[in-house]
């Protein structure tokens, strides 16, 4: 039965990702047919008001750059779809994962198509959090769940500070539309908060494209399954954050900051991400520290202002995502049949997969850039970049031609570890993965060469039209099969020699980085989990101080609270305040004062309960005394009343319960706080009620009131005219709370009904 | 009779709130009879609320009511949203009540008496009057938290909310009759007048005096460090009665504050400070105490704080150019529909005696309640602010308030604050979609809840589409 179960799932999933696959792959041939138009230099808008107030409108865009990434973006998304149609076999959460894989690709594509900062963010928030989901879809794994989160927070966070620099952007001028943008430029970037703006920016693009020191969550990330990883981590999502510096390349780009920023961060990824790309065994692992190489490359050349720095950045976008895709699809494929990614426990898989070692020596090679391959192109264009006089000439060369030096050892690690060298396994176990698993691969692959051999018609249709998207000027742009013998050349000549080299010393440079890795003393991984851990003990200390469910802990931080906030305005007043005392107290005043105050004294100390509500009634008595006294009589007829019920109920309801003899008796330092916050709060009142009533009494509401109760209300008694007639509302309201306080009384003695 | 139309709605919920203890009395309907007038009755009174125009600012019965009650669109929408909150939460008692111990018919007279107090609230423009609202509304929570003395964890919720609520309402009694002796008048009006003539920090009483009202509010509104009674007391009330109070209440509350704010901008100058690290204070506390949480409702609570004091950023930033009231309404609105809906999912999820409220008992509910669940996560979304809810447009708007206030600390505080958010709510949804279910989440038949926390969940896109506050 299990046996049925398994195949019928494995039936079903194969049906979901070959029929979903059809999604990306129509989407892509529609985004084919604007390709003509937009070689031509067209632009295409659709736009659609959503909330004007908020500046946020459904504004798309489709020019060359968005096209370029449209078509990576559907492209790669087919074939990873009818990949994953294999590669999840019988996986249980088989819908949910191509429901997350195309809800993913749709934001992604929103956010290369939006024209509205707005929107882009939407998008990019969406992409944050299906790229979450996905990472966490081994959801039973403790790390994969752990690295999910550490994305998220990652990523998340860096989206917040995008959100930031948009809301900033508006303040500084800058529009929301991203047409509207060059226009705008020269404002924005004279502005006072073009630096916080820049700032918000770069953070947004470093979290979200792994660059140095937000890369760590990237390597973590590759417990996704697979194609997630070829999707998500390699060809599209960690592309997002160089498609805002593209974007916003402009409106912000071109000013010192932007270039030294950009090439130092971008420069110091790539080469740290390159080294690092030695230490791990993982095959996995190994392609996404050579991901960050890739990012890091991308953002140093996105800091340049000329026409071959951009050319190379968006040239190396392009070969980078055929090369790393395949690559990635193949680690799936070898994981899937050979059962291990591990480099160390695989050898001679050629014979076996020989299809997929073919894909993967067309990936390698051109991630080496051996001539004829795409990544050579790429190369050489970059060399022409990095010797641009802005970007640091020196620095980004040594950087480029190091991380590829790097990169082509890495490529030649990859392609002879696993498919040469002795079989670690009986042959008849392996077996070719099934065609929906190596063509991916091989298509990305001969792709790779195909562009190689035809780079004059690549540059003309696809990166010409992108470059030109963010960078209109006259310069000429062109990527050509063979520059002639130039300084490029020999940089490239010298990489290739640097890399065989390398590649030959591998055991020992790999022993190296890993110890120096693991010796590292601090990393910002590190940096992140230590304050992690110390948020979570920080909350669980918090809670457990402030939250001990003490009724009276509460009241003492309101109570002083309150006396601070009220108090503090006139510290330095108290003074002149006490200075208003009045000259002479009535002996009679004088003798109802103390009579409070006794029976105040009597209630907090009494140990007997009945005392203590003798107590209560004594100050109530006193007060309507004082009311007496100072020619309020029906006041104080009134509260003398209320005084007599509520010593009546009160006593009613505390003989009820324990004595208060059982009850554990304070400790003296807690008296000493409690007596000290009741002095304080008495001070507080006093004082104030002796500023007040050393002014002069307004008495316009009185005269207001005899003048007027009788014409307007027909009544002589002033005080039943405003309860009746002036104020009756609130008399009205007055009544309301005393039947509701009789319900409450009569709801808490009725038996409550049965469910 | 234009006035008439005004106050109706507030007549409608006091009659009402009369007319159901008249019939309880009699004993002649039973509970699903009385679940149906109270929401009935919500139902009209949101309805007459709806179609009355309050363009400008209307003084109903100026001559009787001598200007105490004020009506305009945003004591509309406020006493919109509250007996919206009102309905939802009858609603959920509906549901709850089939399960749970403890039901008395009085039960929705009190739901209609605080709403009655709220609308009041809403309304009033006067300080005594505010006063008498706030007690009403204040009484009829405390029943509706305490009524059932049977058990021990809501009579010592009810005990602690009495006793800390009764400190808050001598504050503000001592506060106005400060505020009265510093300006010679109760109405905010004239309030404002004295103030904008002689000055707010020069008058001690007057400053003394609405710091008093001040605090009296931030207790009722949990706003850092009059915060801690909250988390006790939504645990320990029943949950529809937790849902009315997170939303109903704290709208009633910020809609008073921002009326009386906006009438008195140099009062808000004082404040603004004060507002300011209260406000910071109150996201940071609140995230931190909800991060620690085992405890569904408890997680709740706190994260009620964190809205607070979002909410306080609003009111910092009340006043500046194309910035007012409309976005306080507009974000309670976005959580009050968030908030509603999970305690309307909770009511019939919980199960008897609530008994499934940590975040464990939920494991798997997609799987085995796949609508609930993805109800539930759209809140839990909303609540954290990720686009394209309500919750996001509510956030995105004080945010950006905050900016243009020119307090940008403020804005980046709050952005960071919503990251830390992100942390229990993606839990829950992590729970319910990434483990294994180990319950069958039964439910008793004929409850409206499940379609109510549909309704709600549309409701999260709808506000976020059409956002017809702003």
């Amino acid at each position: 039965m299990v046996h049925t179960d398994h195949d019928l799932l494995t039936r079903r999933c194969r049906l979901m990702g070959r029929l979903s696959s059809l999604l990306p792959a129509l989407l892509f041939i529609l985004t084919c047919r604007f390709w003509p138009a937009i070689v031509d230099g067209q632009t295409y808008l659709f736009d659609a008001p959503w909330l004007p107030s908020l500046d946020l409108s459904l504004r798309f865009r489709l020019d060359g750059l968005s096209l370029l990434f449209a078509l990576i973006i559907t492209g790669a998304g087919t074939f990873v779809s009818l990949y994953s149609s294999s590669y999840l076999g019988g996986h249980r959460h088989c819908g949910r994962y191509f429901f997350f894989l195309h809800a993913f690709m749709l934001s992604m594509l929103g956010l290369v198509l939006a024209d509205n900062l707005l929107l882009l963010f939407v998008f990019w928030e969406g992409t944050t959090i299906f790229s979450f989901l996905l990472i966490g879809f081994d959801h039973e794994s403790k790390t994969a769940r752990e690295n999910a989160r550490q994305s998220l927070l990652v990523t998340g966070g860096g989206g917040l500070a995008l959100l930031l620099g948009i809301l900033l952007l508006k303040i500084a001028g800058g529009s929301y539309i991203i047409s509207s943008w060059p226009a705008a430029g020269e404002m924005v970037r004279q502005h006072h908060l073009y630096p916080f703006i820049l700032l918000a920016v770069l953070l947004g693009a470093m979290t979200k494209s792994a660059q140095f020191p937000f890369h760590f969550w990237l390597p973590n990330a590759m417990s996704a399954p697979t194609p997630i990883s070829a999707f998500l981590h390699a060809a599209t999502m960690v592309k997002a954050g160089i498609y805002l510096l593209m974007r916003c390349h402009p409106l912000l780009g071109g000013t010192p900051a932007w270039t030294t920023a950009l090439v130092l961060i971008g420069g110091f990824t790539a080469v740290w991400g390159a080294v690092q790309a030695l230490g791990p065994r993982d095959l996995k692992r190994i392609l996404a520290y050579t991901t960050i190489m890739a990012l890091g490359i991308l953002t140093m050349f996105l800091g340049g202002q000329t026409a071959p720095a951009l050319t190379a950045a968006v040239t190396f976008l392009m070969v980078h995502a055929l090369y790393k895709a395949a690559l990635f699809l193949a680690v799936g494929s070898i994981d899937h049949s050979a059962g291990s990614r591990i480099i160390d426990s695989l050898g001679g898989l050629w014979r076996a997969m020989p299809l997929t070692a073919v894909a993967v020596g067309a990936a390698c090679l051109s991630m080496a850039g051996f001539p004829l391959f795409f990544g050579f192109i790429g190369k050489e264009i970059m060399y022409e970049g990095a010797l641009a006089k802005e970007m640091y000439p020196v620095f980004a060369v040594t950087a480029a031609v190091l991380a590829n030096a790097l990169m082509t050892a890495v490529a030649a690690i990859v392609l002879f570890g696993p498919f040469f060298g002795s079989a670690r396994a009986p042959r008849q176990q392996i077996h070719e993965s099934p065609w929906t698993m190596w063509l991916g691969p091989l298509v990305l692959g001969g792709v790779g060469i195909l562009f190689g051999l035809i780079p004059e018609w690549v540059s003309r249709v696809l990166i010409e039209p992108a470059v030109r998207s963010f960078h209109p000027g006259p310069e000429e742009i062109r990527l050509v099969f063979f520059h002639g013998l130039n300084l490029p050349l020999l940089l490239s000549l010298v990489t290739l020699c640097c890399g065989a080299t390398l590649y030959l010393l591998r055991h020992r440079a790999c022993r190296l980085v890993a110890t120096v890795v693991e010796k590292l003393p601090a990393t910002f991984e590190g940096l992140y989990n230590l304050g992690l851990s110390g948020f979570m003990n920080g909350a669980g200390l918090l809670t457990g101080r402030l939250q001990n469910g003490s009724l009276h802990f509460y009241l003492a931080v309101i109570v002083s609270t309150v006396i601070l906030g009220v108090g503090w305005p006139w510290i330095g007043k108290l003074s002149g305040i006490f200075g208003r005392w009045p000259e002479s107290i009535d002996t009679t005043a004088l003798a109802l004062l103390l009579f409070v105050s006794g029976s105040v004294f009597v209630v907090v100390t009494a140990r007997k309960r009945l005392a203590a509500i003798g107590g209560l009634g004594g100050v109530g008595a006193g007060v309507a005394l004082i009311f007496l006294l100072f020619g309020a009589p029906d006041i104080a007829m009134t509260q003398l009343l209320v005084e007599t019920l509520t010593v009546i109920f009160v006593s009613l309801v505390m003989l009820r319960l324990p004595a208060i003899e059982q009850a554990r008796r304070r400790t003296v330092r807690r008296r000493c706080l409690d007596g000290g916050l009741a002095l304080a709060g008495g001070l507080l009142l006093t004082s104030l009620l002796i500023g007040v009533g050393s002014e002069p009494l307004d008495r316009s509401l009185t005269s207001y009131f005899e003048a007027n109760s009788y014409l307007a209300a027909h009544g002589r008694n002033i005080v039943n005219v405003i309860l009746v007639d002036f104020r009756s509302f609130d008399t009205l309201g007055e009544i309301i709370v005393v039947v509701l306080a009789a319900w409450a009384a009569v709801t808490l003695i009725r038996k409550p009904m049965e469910p | 009779m234009f006035d008439v139309m005004v106050i109706l709605p507030l007549a409608a919920t006091g009659a009402g709130a009369i007319l159901i203890m008249l019939v309880a009395a009699f004993e002649t309907f039973r509970r699903e009879g009385i679940s149906i007038l109270g929401m009935g009755l919500f139902a009209f009174a949101f309805f007459i609320q709806l179609t009355v125009d309050n363009s400008g600012d209307i003084y109903p019965f100026a001559e009787v009511f001598n200007g105490m009650l004020v009506a305009n669109t945003f004591t509309k929408v406020a006493g919109l949203i509250i007996l919206a909150c009102g309905f939802f939460s009858a609603l959920a008692a509906q549901t709850y009540f089939t399960q749970n111990k403890g039901f008395v018919l009085e039960f929705y007279c009190m739901l209609l008496f605080a709403a009655f107090g709220m609308l009041l609230l809403t309304m009033v423009a006067e300080l005594i009057t505010l006063f008498i609202a706030l007690e009403i509304m204040s009484l009829a929570v405390y029943t509706l938290v305490g009524y059932d003395r049977h058990s021990v964890v809501r009579a010592e919720a009810v005990l602690k909310y009495l006793m800390l609520g009764a400190f808050a309402g001598a504050f503000y009694v001592m506060g106005a009759v400060l505020v009265y002796a510093g300006t010679g008048s109760t109405s905010f009006a004239a309030i404002g007048a004295v103030v904008a003539d002689s000055g707010y920090l020069s008058n001690p009483a007057l400053v003394g005096g609405s710091f008093l009202i001040l605090f009296a509010f931030l207790f009722k509104a949990a706003a850092f460090p009059f915060h801690a009674w909250v988390i006790d007391v939504y645990d320990g009330a029943p949950l529809p009665v937790t849902a009315f109070m997170a939303t109903a209440v704290k709208t009633s509350i910020f809609a008073v504050l921002a009326n009386f704010l906006l009438i008195n901008p140099e009062v808000h100058q004082g404040w603004v400070t004060f507002l300011f690290y209260l406000s910071i204070l109150t996201m940071f506390a609140g995230n931190l105490i909800a991060i620690g949480q085992q405890n569904l409702k408890r997680m709740l609570a706190a994260s009620g704080i964190v809205h607070t004091g979002y909410l306080l950023i609003a009111l910092v930033a009340l006043g500046s150019e194309r910035f007012s009231g409309g976005a306080i309404l507009f974000y309670l609105a976005a959580y009050g529909v968030a908030t509603l809906g999970l305690f309307v999912a909770l009511s019939y999820l919980s199960g008897q005696d609530e008994r499934r409220v940590s975040f464990d008992d939920f494991r798997g509910l997609a799987k085995v309640r796949p609508y609930s669940a993805a109800c539930i996560a759209i809140f839990l979304l909303s609540m954290a602010g990720i686009p394209p809810t309500a919750g996001f447009m509510g956030k995105f708007y004080i945010i950006a308030g905050a900016f243009q206030a020119g307090h940008a600390v403020l804005a980046v505080l709050g952005i960071v604050s919503s990251i830390l958010s992100l942390w229990y709510y993606l839990r829950l949804i992590i729970v319910m979609y990434f483990r294994e279910p180990e319950q069958r989440f039964e439910v008793a038949e004929l409850t409206l809840a499940p379609l109510g926390t549909i309704v709600l969940a549309v409701c999260v896109f709808a506000i976020s589409f059409y956002p017809v506050v702003l």
